[in-house]
């Protein structure tokens, strides 16, 4: 129920003996005009009938919505080969005022001159349109990323065959700076351009 | 602008800079060469919302003077009954020149030119449009005071596009076939002929996600879009959350009663929960499947599933490579599927593959107050089918690497693009012949046409590219690769295929991803260099038909076409002919 966008209008069994609903759009049928986790709290008679929720994180092989301040995420089934025909998009959303500093922790995608088989795609937005950074394959670590804003897109796609070891991204929140040392971060996006060219495909 | 880019020039105080295509290796090592010797001016490209943007910097002494010359090439895809060519104007302050020219050059002549109004009234009268048979000139010259925003205003109104519509003549159903020095162009958008019923299952999201503008808006276009279904087509609608619910379980005829029932259990809906797209998909495939095992179905009908939805799975089958699999074990072959993404977080190139691989094609829809008629028109594109299995073929052996030439359907208002050599010492000119199914018969549509005209028409207008023939085909047939690519089933197999694009990308002058163009000034000691976006893998971005290829000599038997006549022939002359298949033909 972390999910963000699971929005249902009937109460039903959660974990540890309690009953609710979750509400994105507030409105006055449903949720009394609140946003998140309704919640009736732990019911005592445990044989009343409500609509059951249960929410499995694991179940997607990839991909997903994060807002937590740290998280490492995996290509599917890391550590063992990737498969073909995956496609998997991330969503990075972090609180309003942080930035995003990504990291390649481990990296082995198919290799081709113009990472037209499997690649990863970082996206500086909200979305997989706007603000393309790269696009990444073969063995070599990708270098760090900082996002200009709160919001990062990530997608890996592969295509249908030929597969290797897949990747380990690791991103950390880092929290808005203090005016007096703000000088010194901002050169990290302001040199974007010339990295541009560089990162953009893994062979020079 | 979207298409390929063919070379970039720059003049800076006399000294010129012109540029060529490399293989990216060699243009990256020239680059880094230049970088070195800190000798460079970085010409970058991105591409954003389905545009690529350019940007050159450049440091010039005070007074100096700086031409830029970008030249691109586009394929334009008729939409809805129209080519637009679309203008980012962005100059970001008055002007004192503000001049841009349009020259349509349409050897088959001009049926229209329209610039519709894009800068809220702001330039009523400004863009001027002359018309003759086979050239239009469109020019927009706003003075300085025209531009300004308002009467005191420093800032410029100029910001938007400016937008050209046009259409050509259509007198001959075969289509037009444009062929010059070894390559041709095969142009078919036949109309005047009747719609084929169509079968069609609207597959909507209604989980929470869609809760709010975004429902609003689809119910809006679903209430217009059953409105426009004929009393000859056969609909259902399936709604899915984490449930999958149906209005009917099978198809029904789409009356006046029956739309209006269905319009009502539209806006009853009301969004909330998971999204469980592969049972929705499965519900749908069925509904057409059972249809078609019961006989329900007129043979000689289009079946359509148009999915529309916000968000990747959350419920039921999750992975997206097994919603693929149990899609395409399950989905009949003449089914196209057509898939919508509303909104920016939608898994898009899931959809994307999804459509593809099932006949179809996949759509973002920016979501905002603009969705319902951004939804419209997507299906406005689909709701007039006019020919079934359409297949192009160039009987002549001399004729070579011919594109896509096998359609499942077309529909009015699109057109196909059909590209290919031929050797011009052996072909006078070059004979097609179309076979397609349409409402009440089997056609086979045929054409002749030689080159003289083209090149005389061309070679007089110092605006028409008489070379355009080759480089279309050039460019059809690198999107073509590229998307076969994806599917290759061996690292050989891909490397083959990529020796191939690259081989045409330098041969044609085309920037690719395996390519990038380097650009130096005559001295070659100042560069810069222009990348490829990352490329759409899907085939034709911006065309309507995922199309496959066959032997293009390979006639059906029934067609029997006339032999080719040994005395040339004038294209004007060229026959149509209209036949009830044969007997022995299967329907």
């Amino acid at each position: 129920m972390l999910l963000s966008g699971f929005h249902v209008c009937a109460a039903g069994w959660m974990a540890k003996g309690r009953v609710g609903y979750p509400i994105v759009k507030p409105g006055p049928n449903c949720g009394f005009g609140k946003t998140g986790i309704i919640d009736y709290g732990i019911r005592l008679n445990r044989s009343e009938k409500w609509d059951a929720y249960c929410y499995n994180p694991h179940a997607k092989e990839c991909g997903g919505v994060f807002t937590e301040p740290k998280r490492i995420f995996k290509s599917p089934g890391f550590p063992n080969e990737y498969d073909d025909n995956q496609v998997c998009y991330w969503h990075i959303r972090l609180k309003y005022g942080q930035r995003i500093h990504l990291r390649f922790l481990n990296f082995d995608l198919e290799d081709d001159p113009g990472c037209l088989s499997d690649y990863v795609e970082i996206y500086d937005s909200y979305d997989d349109v706007h603000g393309f950074v790269g696009r990444y394959c073969g063995d070599e670590l990708p270098e760090d990323f900082f996002s200009t804003g709160n919001v990062m897109t990530l997608k890996f796609l592969s295509d249908a065959s030929v597969t290797a070891g897949g990747f380990q991204i690791m991103y950390v929140a880092v929290d808005p700076v203090s005016k007096s040392s703000q000088g010194k971060n901002s050169s990290t996006t302001s040199t974007g351009n010339k990295n541009f060219l560089a990162g953009r495909f893994s062979h020079l | 602008p979207t298409g390929c880019l063919l070379s970039f020039s720059r003049t800076v105080d006399g000294t010129t800079f012109t540029s060529s295509i490399k293989e990216k290796t060699v243009a990256r090592a020239l680059y880094a060469q230049a970088r070195a010797k800190d000798k460079l001016a970085g010409l970058v490209r991105s591409s954003a919302l389905d545009m690529e943007n350019f940007q050159t910097e450049v440091n010039i002494l005070p007074g100096a003077k700086v031409q830029f010359e970008l030249h691109y090439q586009e394929a334009k895809w008729r939409k809805l009954g129209s080519y637009e060519h679309r203008l980012h104007l962005q100059p970001g302050r008055l002007a004192r020149h503000l001049e841009v020219d349009v020259w349509i050059i349409e050897p088959q002549g001009i049926r229209f030119v329209h610039v519709p109004d894009t800068f809220e009234g702001h330039f009523d009268g400004v863009p001027v449009i002359s018309k003759g048979h086979q050239k239009a000139h469109i020019s927009f010259r706003p003075t300085v005071a025209q531009q300004r925003k308002c009467s005191k205003c420093s800032e410029t109104a100029v910001d938007g596009e400016l937008v050209v519509m046009y259409d050509v003549h259509r007198e001959k159903k075969a289509g037009e076939l444009e062929v010059f020095n070894g390559y041709f162009v095969h142009f078919f958008a036949p109309e005047n002929l009747h719609p084929i019923p169509k079968n069609i299952l609207f597959v909507i999201d209604v989980s929470g996600s869609m809760w709010g503008v975004k429902m609003k808006q689809t119910v809006e276009a679903m209430k217009t879009i059953l409105d426009d279904l004929r009393e000859e087509d056969q609909f259902s609608v399936v709604d899915f959350n984490q449930n999958v619910r149906t209005w009917k379980n099978d198809l029904v005829s789409a009356t006046k009663t029956q739309t209006a029932d269905a319009k009502k259990y539209i806006e009853k809906i009301h969004p909330s929960g998971g999204t469980n797209i592969n049972e929705a998909l499965l519900r749908a495939i069925f509904i057409l499947n059972e249809a078609n095992n019961l006989g329900l179905l007129d043979p000689n009908s289009v079946s359509l599933i148009i999915l529309v939805s916000d968000g990747d799975p959350t419920v039921g089958e999750l992975k997206l490579s097994n919603i693929q699999k149990n899609v395409k074990q399950n989905i009949q072959d003449n089914v196209s599927l057509f898939s919508l993404g509303m909104g920016f977080d939608v898994d898009y190139d899931f959809l994307k593959r999804l459509s593809n691989e099932n006949r179809g094609i996949a759509q973002r829809i920016y979501g905002n107050q603009d969705t319902a008629s951004q939804l419209k028109k997507f299906y406005n594109q689909v709701s007039t089918p006019l020919l079934r299995n359409v297949q192009f073929n160039y009987p002549h052996s001399s004729v070579t690497d011919v594109t896509q030439n096998s359609f499942h359907n077309y529909f009015g208002g699109s057109e196909i693009v059909v590209a290919g050599k031929f050797d011009p010492d052996k072909l006078e000119k070059i004979q097609s012949i179309i076979t397609a199914t349409s409402a009440n018969t089997e056609l086979v549509l045929e054409t002749l046409a030689q080159m003289d005209d083209l090149e005389d028409f061309l070679s007089k207008d110092k605006h028409a590219d008489p070379d355009f023939t080759r480089k279309l085909w050039a460019y059809l047939t690198i999107n073509q690769l590229l998307a076969e690519r994806s599917l290759a089933p061996t690292a050989a197999a891909k490397k083959k295929i990529t020796r191939s694009i690259l081989q045409m990308s330098l041969d044609h002058h085309i920037v690719t991803p395996l390519t990038a163009m380097v650009i130096e000034n005559n001295a070659g000691d100042e560069r810069m260099l222009a990348d490829s976006p990352p490329p759409d893998q899907s085939c034709c971005s911006g065309a309507l038909y995922y199309g496959s290829k066959v032997a293009p000599g390979s006639i059906p038997s029934w067609a029997n076409p006339s032999p080719a006549p040994l005395v040339p022939m004038r294209a004007e002359g060229a026959q149509v002919l209209e036949s009830t298949p044969p007997p022995h033909v299967m329907r």
